[in-house]
């Protein structure tokens, strides 16, 4: 069965319009990347299929397993198995990172009806992930996002991606910012997810991500809409020429059929 | 006030004070008189009403409609059952249990004290060493500390006192719960705490608030605290009671040069509650911290007032408040902070900041910063806000279901007061008080 289909998508943030028809279909097992101009859309597209709710959808559906995703509340996708890195995760002082991390995973746990995790055993689930993504122990003992550097907060996404396990993660610019071994190491969390049964979007500016992160699929977003699909060369062409060849096309008239 | 107004208002108040004066006969003479001239003056304030600055977000209606009598004596059974698994009645130090304005010996610890400290009930010290008390019980500013303050005075009928003599240090927090079981009948008491620390003395104090059964209550607390120079006291105030209690309390501190005073007020029950906290800084290079979180649902009111008052140079003082207020709870804040001419060099800073969970909750804050001297820094900040809807959704998108994400957030924004408190018995207790819904 198809993990997520999204089927001409519209949505605005009070009176803009933001996304202008997006079609979209990922199936278990791909990785799909999304590349595009700033401001055309490609983090509105994230946030509106994790359940934000200051995007209003005006038109179109998305199916995820089948059933309609934009019904759901935030958590409830989450439980579902969708989990998104954010562009720009939030700082939550006074909230613990391990604290946080076990409530998640429970709430999780519990919507699958599998036992919640002691504190031992979420520990060592929570140890082999750090040290698999190469990340400090320390990261536990202190608040979420607080006071992190830029590397760190995606480094922080990466771990939770890692710990909780998705079917369905949504990457939104986890690579902006990175130095190369911080972008190795969430290549290689993204590495271990993939399965048959799981799918990734990514969201990127550079194809060095995708180096570590071989893409089935690249789609150009602009001013709302995917204009052009193809594979991995698609990421060369727009990183050695940019958009422009891309936009006069689009303006001829040569978009996706 | 009209006087016909006044007399039917108090006349509960003077009923019992016909009462409990005749008993009272074998205090000593000086305490006597204290006694009679806090009543007098309570009558003569009588109750105040909406009309006084101080009073107007604080409906005392319930105080005047309600005829509140003395407390029957503690039942003993149910409040050991209570405290048997109590995480403050359990922490190291010494502990003294009152229920209904009585010491209850048999639920108190009293470990034996190394020499120069004495940790005692009042009513005790009264009989066996009332020469300890004389010099600090009731000395301070009792004409300008209000009704309330002259109310207990009148009533105070036992306590708890810590007297340091110079240079003694207490290594284990000193504990003193008021209980007030209200089981069947509203009554009123009166706790009293009274800390005179000598010199470079040193201690920290919890006193708790809290109330088994669900009767009108009526707790008029007062406090005092004489620091000597060099002096280091915290005081934590928990007030836990139950929703239909009044709690009206007035903590009194005088400091003297290079003492460190810190008071960590915690008022997370009660349906009207009122604290009035008032810190002199009477010689120099003090410090003073006035830390305070306060947590409202129903129809509660809670009213913080401090007041701070600079009188000497080089003295800093630090306020952090911080409020949640839900369902249709109002807050009141009101920080005063008086700078003398001679108080040049002073570093006062207050800070507010409320977090208003639904939209009937309200909130009323007024800095005051009155300053007389030229050469000082005194900055003051309140903000009022909602939850941040990043912060939700973020915490939401990771499977955590609104009700929790929300006190998630309302615990971070309570820890950063209760994290101040130098006792983590303490603070990890109050954490754990905090609702799970809001
Ligand atoms: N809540 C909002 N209210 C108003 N405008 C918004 C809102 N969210 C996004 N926008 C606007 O919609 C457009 C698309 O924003 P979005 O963040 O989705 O772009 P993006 O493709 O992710 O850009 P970038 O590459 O810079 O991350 C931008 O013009 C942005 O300013
Ligand atoms: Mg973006």
């Amino acid at each position: 069965m198809t993990l997520l289909e999204i089927k001409n998508l519209h949505a605005a943030a009070g009176e803009k319009t933001i996304l202008r028809g997006i079609n979209l279909v990922i199936n278990p097992g791909e990785v799909h990347a999304i590349m595009g101009l700033n401001g055309s859309g490609k983090s509105t597209l994230a946030n509106v299929l994790s359940g934000k709710d200051e995007y209003e959808v005006t038109q179109g559906e998305v199916l995820y397993e089948g059933e309609d995703l934009l019904e759901k509340s935030p958590e409830e996708r989450a439980r579902a198995g969708i989990f998104m890195a954010f562009q720009y995760p939030v700082e939550l002082p006074g909230v613990n990172n391990t604290y946080f991390l076990k409530a998640a995973v429970n709430a999780i746990r519990r919507e699958r009806g599998e036992q919640e995790l002691d504190a031992y055993d979420f520990m060592k689930l929570v140890r082999e992930k750090l040290k698999v993504l190469d990340i400090d122990e320390s990261l536990l003992k202190r608040d979420v996002n607080t006071g992190f550097s830029g590397g760190e907060k995606k480094r922080n996404e990466i771990f939770q991606m890692a710990v909780l396990n998705p079917r369905l993660a949504i990457l939104d610019e986890t690579d902006s910012g990175l130095d190369i071994d911080a972008l190795k190491a969430v290549g290689s969390g993204v590495t271990k997810l993939r399965s048959p049964e799981r799918a990734v979007l990514v969201i990127t500016h550079y194809q060095r991500l995708l180096n570590h992160i071989e893409p089935d699929f690249v789609h150009i977003q602009m001013d709302g809409r995917i204009v052009r699909s193809g594979d991995r060369s698609l990421a060369l062409r727009v990183e050695e020429e940019g958009y422009s060849w891309l936009e006069e096309e689009v303006r001829n008239g040569l978009v996706n059929a | 006030m009209s006087t016909s107004q006044t007399q039917t208002e108090l006349a509960p108040y003077l009923q019992a004070w016909q009462n409990f004066l005749p008993d009272r006969a074998g205090e000593p003479a000086w305490l006597g008189t204290l006694r009679r001239n806090a009543f007098e003056q309570f009558e003569q304030q009588g109750i105040p009403d909406r009309t006084q600055e101080d009073w107007r977000f604080f409906p005392l209606n319930a105080l005047r409609t309600t005829a509140f009598a003395r407390p029957l004596p503690p039942a003993l059974p149910s409040l050991q059952q209570m405290l048997q698994n109590h995480p403050l009645a359990n922490q190291p130090g010494p502990l003294l249990v009152f229920c209904n304005g009585t010491f209850v010996p048999a639920l108190s610890r009293l470990e034996s004290m190394a020499a120069g400290i004495r940790v005692q009930n009042i009513s005790t010290l009264l009989t066996d060493s009332p020469e300890l008390l004389q010099p600090w019980l009731a000395q301070q500013n009792e004409r300008q500390a209000g009704p309330f303050a002259a109310l207990n005075t009148a009533f105070m009928e036992d306590g708890a006192a810590l007297v340091l003599e110079k240079n003694c240090r207490l290594q284990q927090p000193v504990t003193v719960l008021f209980i007030s079981q209200t089981l069947h009948q509203s009554s009123f008491t009166t706790p009293r705490l009274l800390v005179a620390a000598g010199e470079n003395s040193q201690a920290a104090l919890v006193e708790v608030f809290l109330s088994e059964g669900e009767q009108t209550a009526f707790t008029c607390s007062a406090t005092e605290f004489a620091l000597a120079a060099g002096a280091q006291i915290d005081h934590v105030r928990i007030a836990q009671e139950n929703l239909q209690t009044i709690h009206i309390s007035s903590t009194r501190a005088e400091l003297q040069g290079n003492s460190r005073f810190a008071s960590h007020n915690m008022a997370l029950g009660g349906m009207l509650t009122r604290n009035d906290i008032t810190v002199g800084l009477r010689g120099s290079g003090i410090h003073a911290t006035l830390n305070g979180l306060y947590l409202a649902g129903g129809n509660s009111v809670i009213d913080n007032h401090t007041a701070i008052d600079h009188a000497m140079p080089h003295c800093e003082s630090h306020e952090l408040y911080r409020g949640i207020l839900y369902g249709r709870a109002q807050g009141v804040f009101n920080g005063k902070i008086f700078v003398q001419l001679d108080a040049q060099k002073t570093d006062a800073k207050q800070t507010n900041q409320a977090l208003l969970l639904s939209k009937d909750a309200r909130l009323n804050t007024k800095p005051q910063l009155e300053i007389f001297a030229d050469d000082v820094k005194c900055t003051h900040g309140a903000t009022v806000g909602q939850l941040s809807r990043e912060s939700l959704f973020y915490l939401r998108s990771r499977g955590i279901g609104e009700e929790e994400a929300r006190a998630m957030l309302v615990q971070a924004f309570a820890a950063d007061v209760t994290g101040r408190i130098p006792l983590e018995t303490v603070s990890n207790y109050l954490q754990q008080m905090l609702p799970l819904r809001f």
